[in-house]
């Protein structure tokens, strides 16, 4: 992950998908495009609420490739040659259902971590948090305490992989005590489930 | 972003103390007054590492939620947890984070500190710890300014004594007045350095004016050059002063001259001079027993003043007298007998003659009293115990009853009132053992305070011999190492909360750092002492000076005013 | 309430006896049929005056051509290379209720390159229809057929446009997801619209024949029973018949030309019929795109599915051409489950969702808006947006 500059680049705010079903706990969006970086489980995305007044950020939590008869069907079919594959790969829009946990949301430039006052409402267009987004966000460590009350989400993972991409979109001089401050508010909230605490500490770990 | 930077922001700096804070190590978390404070250590820049940056006998200043600033001194240091599955599952060193994160929270550092002094708001003076400081408060090492604070500037009434551990820079002040007003004792096993710290002692005080020392120079430690076991040379009290300020009276001249000792005078005691009570507390190292002792006074009776002369004498007239006394029923041949054998002793004793041309008594009241300290060189007696002690007792009777008279005519006359006398005694414990110290006058001494301006320093390395009621009456004890239980107990009793600093006293390097407490320092403290050496040489020179100006200065103003 | 299925459990069962004994019944007189099939010569005098008195009656039956009309042929190779095309479309219909009155048509087409590893080329263009001539072409509102119309008119001229590039690379076969034989059912009023579709449509399939890409329509689950029309036709005693005896299917009742045919071992296909329908010899003939069509069995032995496959006599006629629909149609259909996997994507590629619907009443709302005008949906329309399932489709 050399070259987290010129993801930042070409990531930044595209719109990722569009909004599902909400609550003011999480959200649900469909999104077309399964690029090898998009969507990501344990990614920062941020949507519009209270018709722009906030905007919520939260992690993607699942990713659910819906059911699809077409596919099915081939998978069933012998010697299937490649121009089939490719053309349900690129062509055919499978559409992708992205859950999402909210975390937090900005308001006049402040940033909250809890729940969000509203949940973002359907169709609203779901963008991947920039870098400086995840960066500004993820300072402080408050919404860690919102993963680990979640019941939905595979919760030691999915702290794992956001504080991994959190730490990505840091200089790599500030990753480890990045890391470190996440670590300690873990062992904090944790400190009577440490073995909860070890398998998440496990995971993050600086150099992976 | 840095724990500390976070914390002064909620915490500001106390603005009753301009310096630079000192580098923060935790918070109070519980603890009582008379137990002493809980801190929790901080993780430290280097998660877990600030426990090691510790040690009992460091100085903290918890600051208070009411700006109020407690000096405290750590007691103990231990290792904490929140979870006991830290300790059956402990985080694998070789992984960096986990191991960094537990050391950040789940385990941490604890510290007992014991609350000494609290500095109030706007107040320049600490006062003694009445109430703790509240939850949470911060802790911080305490920093120079802090320190200075507590021990003052040294000044004419101030005299530096040694550093702080780890504060090379910060003078650790001793209040000489206090430290002359009651009696003190220096202890700690042999070959701490107690003889460098009493010489030290004494050169403040002597240079001070503020008392005159007897000094009972057992081994010539204080008087002429002294020689370490490296075979350094150490310059005595007799070189650092002139003969306005320091005398040397030897008990052997012979050996004092070969030695190329300076002295100013021989001590010679008359026979005919020494009373029963002179001998009576030698009873234990001449193994006297109570009939025994009871025959002495009845030979003084029966035979006057002459009485030890006829005792030790070959004379047959002087031996048939005796001998009368106990086909008269009056004495028992084998007491008598055995009297005039353990009375060998004062025989090989030189300086004791049958005539002696000055009443010596009377001269070192005289200069003692003009604010001349003496120096009583031992020399070939100093390995006598008997000897030392019996020569302690006769002058210290002596010149005890001369300051009672003297302080008793005086009325309250300021004026007239003799000179303070500080008597330094080493092997304290042989004067002030619990059996005889009710009855001997360095018992008495150490009781009526400084009721006739005369008070004790006792040198010894045994504490617990000493009788704990006396124990109780030593102001300011300065202890080096001492690693005995019963001994670390006994320097301890009689001071409140004490208990604490256990751990401190046992702890000390073997040498050149003690641990002072009492009435000469706000708080204890553990130092290490400072070098006794050229440095203080030329302070006790330029202060001679200066105190000699300023005599001539009030001499002047005197004269102008009544001119 | 909604509907109370406890209530028609026992009618449900009662149907379920009653379908399966039809069934059988029906399976029954197959061999018959089967039986005729193989009896029928292509040089009967007898059978040919016969379809000639029908086909004065109006009469929709299959005439035989060269071929032997109980042949079987198997699956010719496939080119190594192929363009395969296929184009469908789909349409939202007027609605009077809506925000607005406007109809749109949507057209998917895919270029499967065949024995090329890359993935197909997919497009799908929109139309929208919202100017007057295009909503009220006879004074009142368009209607639906009219529509269907268009959007099959549609559906061709993108596949001739597909094959004027296509045929440059390889073979090129363009398919669509219907018959060839357009099925208008306008009203008289619409006469003038019919004739120019028709028109159109006809000129197009002139087009594509000069661009020498050959064309099939390609249906699912044929109804159709032209070929047991014939065995009907045989089966006189002379051709002394009426209309009435014509137009029913006397012991083939209920049959189809998909169950005669059932047969077919996979791969195989029937012989080539013409379709005698008046629309096809009156219509499409005089202008040289008369249909023909043949039955081929696209599915497997355990799974047998016959499809009808419609294509023009200038493809038939032209044995590489005809080869190409046959094995391009087995060949597709082996990754569509039966049918050709080129229809099934280019009818995803044109279907309409129900939430896209949506968006476009949304763009075409906030357009109207913009302009000053009010965007109400009637409450009928709003009544059946909320009781309609989210996942239903807009489809044909």
């Amino acid at each position: 992950m050399s070259d987290v500059n010129s993801e930042e680049k070409t990531n930044s705010s595209i719109p990722i998908g569009r909004m599902l079903r909400s609550d003011t706990t999480g959200f649900t969006f469909g999104c077309l495009l399964p690029e090898p970086e998009v969507p990501l489980f344990g990614d920062f995305v941020k949507a519009p609420a209270q018709q722009g007044l906030t905007e919520i950020i939260g992690i993607i939590h699942n990713i659910v490739i819906e059911d699809d008869l077409f596919v099915r069907q081939l998978i069933a079919a012998p010697e299937l040659p490649e121009a089939y594959i490719q053309d349900q790969r690129k062509n055919r829009q499978i559409p992708i259902e992205v859950s999402v946990l909210s975390v937090g949301y900005s308001s006049e430039n402040n940033i909250i971590q809890g729940l969000p006052p509203q949940p973002p409402v359907t169709l609203d267009y779901i963008k991947r948090c920039s870098l400086s987004d995840v960066i500004d966000f993820t300072n402080v460590q408050d919404y860690l305490a919102l993963i680990l009350n979640s019941k939905e989400t595979p919760v030691e993972e999915l702290i794992g992989a956001a504080l991994q991409r959190a730490s990505k979109a840091r200089p790599i001089e500030d990753r480890e005590l990045f890391l470190l401050q996440a670590g300690k508010e873990l062992a904090r909230l944790l400190s009577d489930d440490l073995s909860k605490l070890n398998s998440i500490l496990r995971r993050i770990q600086v150099n992976i | 972003m840095k724990p500390e930077s976070e914390l002064e922001r909620i915490f500001p700096d106390n603005q009753g103390n301009s310096g630079t804070p000192g580098i923060r190590i935790g918070t109070v978390v519980g603890g009582s007054l008379s137990k002493g404070l809980v801190v929790k250590l901080d993780a430290g820049e280097l998660p877990g590492s600030m426990i090691e940056q510790l040690a009992v006998g460091r100085y903290v200043v918890v600051q208070g939620l009411t700006e109020r600033r407690f000096f405290c001194i750590v007691t103990d240091v231990a290792l904490e947890h929140t979870n006991p599955y830290v300790e059956s599952n402990p985080p694998e060193t070789t992984d960096s984070i986990m191991a960094e994160v537990y050391r950040s929270t789940l385990a941490y550092g604890k510290a007992n500190v014991a609350p000494m002094l609290v500095l109030e708001r706007d107040s320049e003076e600490p006062k003694p710890v009445k109430t703790i400081p509240a939850h949470f408060s911060v802790v911080v090492q305490a920093n120079e300014e802090d320190v200075e604070q507590v021990f003052g500037k040294a000044d004419g009434d101030h005299f530096y004594i040694g550093n702080p551990i780890e504060m090379d820079q910060v003078p650790i002040n001793v209040n000489l007045d206090r430290f002359i007003e009651r009696s003190s004792g220096v202890f700690g096993k042999s070959g701490t350095g107690k003889s460098f710290i009493t010489r030290t002692l004494l050169s403040g005080i002597v240079k001070s004016g503020k008392a005159s020392c007897l000094i009972f120079d057992m081994h010539n430690d204080y008087g002429w050059a002294i020689k370490n076991e490296h075979g350094r040379e150490y310059k005595g009290l007799q070189q650092l002063f002139d003969a306005n300020r320091v005398n040397v009276i030897t008990l052997d001249p012979e050996t004092s001259q070969a030695r190329g000792n300076r002295h100013d005078g021989a001590l010679q005691i008359p026979y005919d001079a020494i009373e029963p009570e002179d001998i009576a507390m030698l009873a234990g190292v001449l193994t006297l027993s109570e009939v025994q002792v009871n025959a002495l006074y009845f030979l003084r009776r029966r035979l006057g003043r002459k009485w030890l002369r006829k005792l030790l004498s070959n004379d047959e007239n002087d031996q048939s007298e005796l001998d009368e006394f106990v086909q008269q029923g009056d004495l028992i041949k084998g007491t008598l007998g055995a009297i005039q054998r353990k009375f060998e002793i004062f025989r090989r004793m030189g300086f004791l003659q049958t005539n002696v041309s000055e009443d010596l008594v009377e001269t070192l009241f005289q200069k003692l009293n003009s604010g001349i300290s003496i120096v009583l060189e031992f020399g070939i007696y100093g390995d006598s115990l008997p000897a030392y002690m019996f020569v302690a007792n006769y002058l210290t009777r002596r010149i005890h009853h001369r300051y009672v008279a003297t302080k008793n005519k005086a009325f309250g006359n300021q004026g007239d009132e003799p000179n303070p006398l500080m008597i330094v005694i080493e092997e304290a414990h042989k004067f002030l053992d619990p059996e005889i110290s009710q009855h001997t006058i360095f018992g008495t001494i150490a009781r009526e305070l400084r009721k006739y301006n005369v008070t004790l320093l006792v040198v010894d390395q045994r504490p617990s011999g000493i009788d704990d009621e006396v124990m109780s009456q030593i102001g300011t004890r300065v202890t080096c190492l001492l690693d005995n239980e019963s001994d670390i107990r006994a320097v301890f009793s009689g001071v409140s909360g004490a208990s604490a600093l256990r751990e401190v006293l046992a702890r000390l390097d073997t040498q050149q750092q003690a641990l002072i407490m009492g009435h000469a320092v706000p708080m204890p403290v553990v130092i290490r002492t400072r070098d006794y050496g050229p440095e203080l040489y030329e302070e006790i020179n330029q202060q001679t000076f200066q105190l000699q100006s300023d005599a001539e200065t009030v001499a002047q103003a005197k004269d102008d005013l009544f001119g | 309430m909604g509907l109370e299925l406890n209530k028609l459990s026992k009618q449900v069962n009662k149907m379920g006896t009653t379908v399966a004994s039809r069934s059988a019944e029906i399976e029954a007189r197959l061999p018959k049929a089967r039986a005729t099939l193989k009896k029928i010569t292509n040089n009967d005098p007898e059978l040919k005056k016969k379809i000639k008195r029908a086909l004065s009656m109006h009469w929709t039956g299959a005439i035989p051509t060269s071929e032997p009309v109980h042949a079987v042929f198997p699956c010719p190779k496939h080119p190594k290379r192929a363009n395969i095309a296929a184009a469908d479309g789909s349409q939202i219909y007027p609605d009077r209720h809506g925000i607005a009155i406007y109809y749109l048509i949507n057209t998917g087409s895919i270029i499967f390159r065949h024995g090329l590893d890359e993935a197909p080329i997919c497009s799908s263009y929109p139309s929208l229809f919202y100017e007057n001539h295009d909503l009220y072409p006879n004074e009142v509102l368009i209607p639906s057929s009219l529509v269907n119309a268009r959007r099959d008119i549609t559906e061709l001229r993108e596949l001739a446009q597909i094959a004027e590039k296509e045929v440059k690379t390889a073979p090129t076969l363009l398919m669509l997801d219907n018959g060839l034989l357009l099925y208008l059912g306008l009203q008289t009023a619409e006469h003038r619209q019919s004739e120019e579709i028709l028109g159109e449509y006809l000129e197009t399939l002139s087009a594509i024949e000069s661009t020498n890409a050959c064309i099939a329509g390609v249906i699912d689950r044929p109804r159709a029973a032209n070929v047991l029309r014939l065995l009907r036709l045989y089966d006189m005693e002379n051709d002394m018949f009426d209309t009435n005896v014509l137009r029913s299917l006397g012991d083939y009742s209920q049959l189809t030309d998909r169950m005669l045919f059932g047969t077919l071992q996979p791969g195989e296909r029937s012989a080539i019929f013409v379709n005698a329908s008046p629309q096809n010899l009156e219509r499409y003939l005089p202008k040289g795109q008369k249909i023909v069509f043949y039955y081929v069995n696209a599915g497997t032995r355990e799974q047998p599915v016959i499809l009808r496959v419609e294509i023009p006599e200038w493809v038939a006629n032209q044995p590489e051409q005809l080869s190409l629909t046959h094995a391009g149609v087995v060949e597709q259909a082996r990754f569509g489950d039966g049918f050709p996997y080129v229809l099934m994507r280019s009818h995803e590629l044109a279907v309409v969702s129900w939430t896209e619907r949506g968006h476009l009443d949304e763009m075409i709302g906030s357009s109207l808006h913009r302009s000053g005008l009010s965007a109400v949906v009637s409450r009928k329309a709003q009544g059946k947006q909320w009781t309609n399932s989210a996942k239903r489709r807009y489809g044909k």
